[in-house]
């Protein structure tokens, strides 16, 4: 028995390492091209023998990042701070109080979690431009807080909902009123929820592409970093491969970063909310 | 009448003043951008001069495109290469992993998240590399004597379509085995030492208490990445743009080409209307499947 | 599962709800102008005229293609004009294509933006009145001496945008761009053979290549348009440029399914079933056979002129350039000016944006214009080329105009043929379709689009 089950040790890990490795492998192959020299392009399995900076340089320089990559974060920010204050209030209602028509809400963030919103873009577009709000931070911030809502709000009344309702009725004994409870007892007990939530949104936020690209269409002072990748991507005239690829790992970076900080926690919170889900 | 006697109640009404906040945003920039959707596809509209009413005539002519069950098809075989192979590559894993102890779980967990991360224009840079005639996978084959199968993946007939439904396996296989990992962790080992008690195999012991214990992860997944096979475009387009010749296409590359390149706006969104309520009752169908046993 | 029955509820009643709210979509949005933007220009714009307008800026939208020349062009007109702030927004093409049109139907359009020729983006621009017809701008810096007929007819559209190739000015270019065929000198006289300059000798090489164990062609197909560009090489051998135009731009009664595009398409049929194309060429993008071909692989890329800077560096000077003649020692070949200048019909600031194109269309200009790599056709033939490849290209290209020769791309011809072209390029060459199939395929598109038209036409009326 025990040379049995060390034996499913061993294959479990290999299984694992490998997989771990095929996840990696396309990443690391960005990698290399984004070290090569600009305008060759490495074949089979070689390894460049030198590591040049020239890509990132390059497209640090036309892609304009240092603006894009501050834009980015202004908007991902206010989305995830936006989104969480309004989905915590709602999710607690959700969550606790009875009242009518709670189906047909659900119903509709539902909705709003599985549709597919390419066609809808043209739309917002016009409902923007109606607002004046084409061109400007608004575009990107308002709609994507409107679209992070049905996760964060499923997201955050899963936790509510898993909360000892103990402490609730501790409260209410206490003659706590409803937003008192919210905020010295369920909130303080949130905390690692919403930060994953926050993760997860800033991740999301970070790599919408299509609304800004419609919605900030030719103002380059507030266009985010994906757009800026896009400029190497779609560029029939003047690319290089290595070059694109460069810009990627800058739009990757940051986002990579965050997560190799807070993995851990993203994904156990992520779990754990999906599961009681 | 009860119904009735709920909205005089007192007591539900500070309900929907912390309702109303998202309520306002998610009307404002969801719900009527949506239902403005749902107008507009009853018009011919280029996306910019005015509409013309058609009623229902955007929808009886995706009946008549001989596009769209090609389109179909392709969707079909894409939700078992982003749905099906990741979930069964998670639950083999799950498996092999519930009777012992993972080391380096975290370290595990964070690299086969890493797909999910990444913005799906890196994830296509970096396949169509690997599937380049000169790529990786060539040189693999080349290397093992299997020369002769060389190609390129993705610009042929014959194996475009499995190779962006692979590109899509990876990204999700990494979310179920996590998922599922994690799930596996949870299970109490009395229940696996009561079924070695009873003389299970492997097998057995997967079938009656593993699969059991992961039905919630297994609908999380499911709901995840059906969704997600569905509604792809960007990693189509990004890596065959729907080619060669259709041998890829899938109804949301329609609706994108029409909402923004041929400026058939009205058209591209009652083919999206049709995706949202396809995927909406698929959604659905699974929650009952898997989780209509636990009401 | 509650939640079910509720959501189908609820989508239905939102829909009502939601939808009886609003119009017809695009109602009053747009107008057509009937007054040009800023007055008739009858006179040269002067220093003193963009002075006049105080302290502003002009907001510019631009193919990512257009860098280096803004870079160079920017300073000197803000030089030039220091009252006036140019402010660039350059985007990449595909997303440039996306955008440009719901961008100038802003109520703060940029002022000048680049479009594409044919009914895919400039045709949506002019129909929803969102430039600016240029004749007077034309006529006052006599433009239509620099350019042949033949040439301007790209911008030409009739008011309501349904007639192409007639009508009003709505764009320019400086630049001229054109597909032909880049060839690595090392690898040709390795193999002795003279640079073709028939497509006689074009064919003929292309056999010896292969005959040697080489391929002959690079082509990277991933987009699916670069293989169409080799068809309209072909065709351009075989079918008058005036037809090929003509059926682009809609002329009733024209057909592409002809025999001499039919017999382009087989011709281009029969080198990829001969391997003159090499293997997966359909999995190669075209910036990666461009790659390809700079590091040695290939005798011929058959690609666009403006190829040509990048591959004289990545491959130290050894690539020349050529465009197989016909026998009558004319030229054709798929080819056009650059992306059109389009004055924004909104503009308020239209000295500013006249004198901007007068700046670029300026013969003092078009040296800069050849430095940055491209094909200027102002600069009354004086411009010099940095490189003898790009001396090649330029030479050509001007000599192309000349023999009116410039035959478009087949893709403007409709909104969808871009698309349509690329599928069935790709079908013909796995033999997927026939040369004759792939004609009808193209030629069915456009009546599908001109029924459309008629019946858009007739709903308006």
């Amino acid at each position: 028995m025990p040379s049995n089950s060390r034996r499913q040790t061993v294959i479990g890990h290999a299984i694992l390492a490998v997989a771990a490795l095929v996840a990696l492998y396309p990443f690391l192959s960005v990698l290399l091209l984004a070290f090569g020299e600009p305008g060759t392009r490495t074949s089979g399995f070689s390894i460049p023998t030198s590591i040049s900076f020239d890509n990132f340089t390059e497209a640090w320089r036309r892609g304009l990042f240092s603006d894009a990559l501050t834009s980015s974060l202004i908007v991902a920010a206010a989305v995830v701070i936006g989104t969480i204050v309004l989905a915590v209030l709602a999710s607690y209602a959700l969550a606790f109080f009875p009242f009518p028509l709670k189906g047909p809400m659900l119903g509709l963030l539902l909705i709003g979690l599985v549709m597919p919103y390419e066609a809808t873009v043209i739309p917002l577009y016009y409902q923007l431009k109606d607002w004046g709000l084409v061109n400007t931070y608004w575009a990107l911030i308002l709609p994507q807080i409107g679209l992070s809502l049905p996760f964060a709000v499923f997201w955050m009344r899963t936790f509510f909902v898993s909360t000892p309702p103990a402490l609730r009725e501790a409260a209410a004994v206490d003659g706590a009123s409803r937003l008192r409870t919210l905020r010295s007892v369920l909130l303080p007990m949130a905390t690692p929820a919403i930060g994953t939530l926050a993760t997860l949104l800033f991740l999301f936020a970070w790599n919408e592409f299509l609304l800004a690209l419609v919605l900030v269409p030719d103002n380059r002072s507030v266009q985010t970093a994906p757009l800026a990748l896009s400029f190497f991507a779609g560029n029939r005239r003047n690319s290089d491969p290595g070059v694109t690829a460069a810009a990627a790992v800058l739009v990757a970076l940051p986002v990579l970063i965050s997560y190799i900080a807070l993995q851990r926690r993203m994904i156990s919170g992520m779990l754990a909310g999906a599961v009681k889900e | 009448m009860s119904g009735l006697r709920a909205w005089s109640a007192r007591q539900y009404w500070p309900a929907f003043f912390y309702l109303l906040p998202a309520a306002v945003f998610y009307t404002l920039f969801v719900l009527r951008p949506l239902g403005q959707t749902a107008w507009v596809s009853l018009f011919t509209w280029d996306g910019i001069t005015e509409g013309r009413w058609v009623g229902a005539d955007n929808y009886s002519a995706l009946l008549d495109d001989g596009r769209i069950p090609s389109a179909i098809a392709h969707s079909l075989v894409f939700v078992v290469f982003y749905a099906v192979f990741p979930v069964a590559l998670g639950l083999f894993l799950a498996a092999l992993m519930s009777r012992i102890r993972v080391r380096g779980l975290s370290f595990f967990r964070a690299v086969l998240f890493l797909p999910q991360i990444l913005a799906t224009v890196v994830v296509a840079v970096s396949w169509r590399w690997i599937y380049d005639i000169d790529g990786p996978l060539n040189a693999g084959l080349r290397a093992v004597g299997l020369g002769s199968l060389a190609r390129a993946w993705l610009g042929d007939y014959d194996t475009a379509l499995p190779a962006v439904g692979i590109v899509g396996t990876w990204v999700m296989y990494g979310l179920c085995m996590v998922l599922f990992l994690a799930g596996v962790q949870k299970i109490p080992t009395e229940l696996y030492e009561s079924a070695r008690l009873d003389g299970c195999g492997p097998i057995r012991e997967f079938f009656t208490v593993t699969l059991p214990a992961l039905r919630g992860e297994i609908a999380i997944a499911l709901v995840l990445t059906i969704t997600y096979a569905l509604r792809n475009f960007d990693l189509v387009w990004n890596t065959t743009a729907g080619g060669p010749g259709t041998s890829t296409t899938v109804p949301s590359v329609f609706v994108y080409q029409g909402a923004f390149l041929t400026h058939e706006v009205g058209s591209a969104a009652a083919i999206s209307v049709c995706l949202t309520a396809v995927v909406l009752v698929v959604t659905g169908v699974i929650m009952r499947l898997v989780r209509g046993k636990e009401g | 599962m509650k939640s079910l029955r509720w959501t189908a509820v609820a989508g239905i009643a939102l829909t009502g709800i939601l939808a009886t709210a609003c119009g017809v979509p695009g109602a009053g949005g747009t107008t057509v102008a009937s007054d040009l933007a800023g007055g008739p220009v009858t006179q040269r714009v002067t220093a003193e005229d963009v002075k006049a307008m105080g302290d502003t800026k002009l907001r510019v939208l631009a193919d990512a293609g257009e860098e280096n020349t803004l870079k160079a062009l920017v300073p000197l007109y803000e030089k030039k004009y220091p009252n006036v702030k140019v402010e660039v927004a350059t985007k990449g093409f595909d997303d440039l294509m996306k955008t440009v049109v719901n961008s100038m139907s802003g109520s703060d359009a940029p002022d000048l933006a680049q479009g594409n020729q044919g009914y895919g983006t400039d045709g949506p621009l002019v129909k929803a009145g969102l430039i600016r017809p240029l004749d007077d701008v034309m006529r006052t810096y006599g433009w239509e001496n620099t350019f042949t007929e033949g040439a301007l007819k790209q911008y030409r559209w009739s008011p309501d945008g349904s007639i192409f190739g007639s009508g009003s000015l709505y764009g320019i270019s400086p630049a001229t761009e054109y597909v032909g065929v880049f060839y690595n000198t090392d690898k040709l006289a390795k193999l002795g053979i003279a640079p073709p300059q028939t497509y006689a000798e074009f064919t003929a090489a292309l056999d010896r290549v292969k005959a040697a164990g080489e391929q002959p062609i690079m082509l990277g197909n991933a987009e699916k348009y670069p293989a169409s560009q080799v068809i309209g090489l072909v065709q351009g051998q075989n079918v008058p440029s005036r037809d090929v135009r003509s059926w682009i731009s809609g002329v009733p009664g024209t057909t592409v399914a002809d025999p001499g595009t039919v017999d382009a398409a087989r011709t281009v049929q029969d080198w990829a079933a001969q391997g003159y194309f090499g293997p997966g060429y359909n999995g190669i993008s075209s910036d990666d056979a461009v790659a390809k071909f700079g590091a040695g692989e290939g005798a011929f890329l058959v690609a666009g002129s403006w190829n040509a800077p990048s591959l004289q560096e990545n491959m130290n000077g050894k690539v020349g350039f050529t465009l197989p003649a016909r026998a009558d020692g004319t030229r054709a070949t798929v080819g056009s000016l650059g992306l059109g200048w389009h004055i924004g019909a909104k503009t308020k600031k239209l000295p500013a944006a006249v004198a901007f194109l007068d700046l670029l269309m300026s013969d003092e200009f078009a040296q800069t214009i050849a430095d940055v790599g491209r094909t200027p056709v102002t600069g009354a033939g004086k411009v010099k080329a940095g490189s003898p490849v790009v001396e090649q290209v330029n030479t050509i290209g001007l000599k192309l105009l000349v023999d009116d020769g410039q035959n478009f791309y087949l893709d403007w011809a409709s909104t969808t043929m871009y698309d349509t072209i690329g599928a069935k390029t790709q079908d013909l060459l796995a033999k997927h379709t026939s040369p004759s199939g792939f004609a009808k395929a193209l030629q069915d598109d456009r009546e599908a689009f001109a029924a459309k038209q008629r019946a858009d036409r007739k709903a308006a009326s």
